[in-house]
């Protein structure tokens, strides 16, 4: 199975060469595992995302037209999953009693040292990610996938707009509003 | 309580990718780990090899008293039922000096 290869695509996919599936999942499955995670924030959860989103795309993937980017159509599964699995309630149930569900000191301890910082610069930054991570979880699930998507996957408002079926300027009313949570939470910790 | 700057506000959101990040790449070393580390189920350990060997063995050595015995008998029997035809069926003489020898045999 061959996918055309995209501008967006990383070096070793930067050809003319069509990309096979094996290819794909080895460049993006970090991309999916990472936002299933910060979502869910379990980490099987997270990971049976991640096989469905590409088995998904692998039934698909005759449908796939390039309008928008692999990597934004693959971000777009995911969403649709996250979203499905998060509205679970039997998942909702599970979480709660999980074992390998996330709590915000595990995200927030994995920061990384920087030498230039004092200790007590470093133990404020951690404080404020975790203040982050809280406020995320806490957000609604639209702002919490937006906030995700651009300041986690670094992707721009009109990727964002095409992975989750929103319109650009409701992405943008949506990050707004989570932006303006997570500052009150910071402001907070501060 | 003091309000953020947005260059402070920018650094924690960097900081919260970064750790985000880190800590996702460690999630997926673990579940690689812990895919790698399950034992591939082997289909026979050295200890069901071994105790299969013995119940062969003694199969073996039971079926080598057993079986002779058996087929013995067997050409025992099939000897006698063999005797027991012959001297039915069996005949000295043709029929027709049957009667010939009847007589001899009253005298």
């Amino acid at each position: 199975m061959a996918f055309p290869a995209t501008s967006e695509m990383e070096h070793a996919a930067r050809t003319d060469v069509a990309l096979d599936f094996e290819t794909l999942v080895r460049l993006y499955r970090p991309k999916v595992f990472r936002f299933a995670l910060a979502s869910l924030r379990d980490v099987d959860a997270a990971e049976t995302v991640t096989q469905d989103c590409f088995l998904r795309a692998y039934q698909a993937s005759g449908r796939f037209r390039a309008e928008c980017s692999i990597q934004t159509w693959l971000m777009q599964i995911a969403v649709n999953l996250v979203r499905d699995q998060y509205r679970n309630r039997r998942f909702q149930f599970w979480r709660r009693a999980s074992l390998t569900a996330v709590t915000p000191a595990d995200a927030a301890g994995r920061s990384i040292p920087d030498d230039a910082r004092s200790p007590e610069a470093q133990a404020l930054l951690r404080e404020r990610v975790a203040a982050i991570w809280e406020a995320a979880g806490k957000l609604p699930e639209r702002q919490r996938t937006v906030f995700l998507l651009r300041f986690v996957e670094d992707m721009d408002l009109l990727e964002i707009a095409c992975a989750t079926g929103m319109k650009e300027g409701t992405v943008k009313t949506h990050l707004f509003r989570a932006l303006r949570a997570v500052r009150a939470r910071l402001g907070g910790t501060a | 309580m003091r309000h953020l700057t947005s260059e402070e506000f920018r650094e924690a959101l960097g900081e919260f990718r970064s750790a985000v990040r880190g800590w996702s790449e460690d999630q997926a070393q673990e579940v690689i780990a812990l895919g790698s580390a399950i034992p591939q189920r082997r289909f026979w350990t050295a200890s069901q090899q071994l105790a299969l060997a013995l119940v062969l063995a003694a199969v073996c050595i039971v079926a080598s008293f057993v079986l002779p015995r058996h087929s013995g008998n067997a050409l025992a029997n099939d000897a006698v039922l063999l005797n027991q035809v012959d001297v039915q069926v069996s005949r000295t003489a043709p029929s027709s000096l049957e009667p010939l020898m009847k007589l001899v045999a009253e005298e």
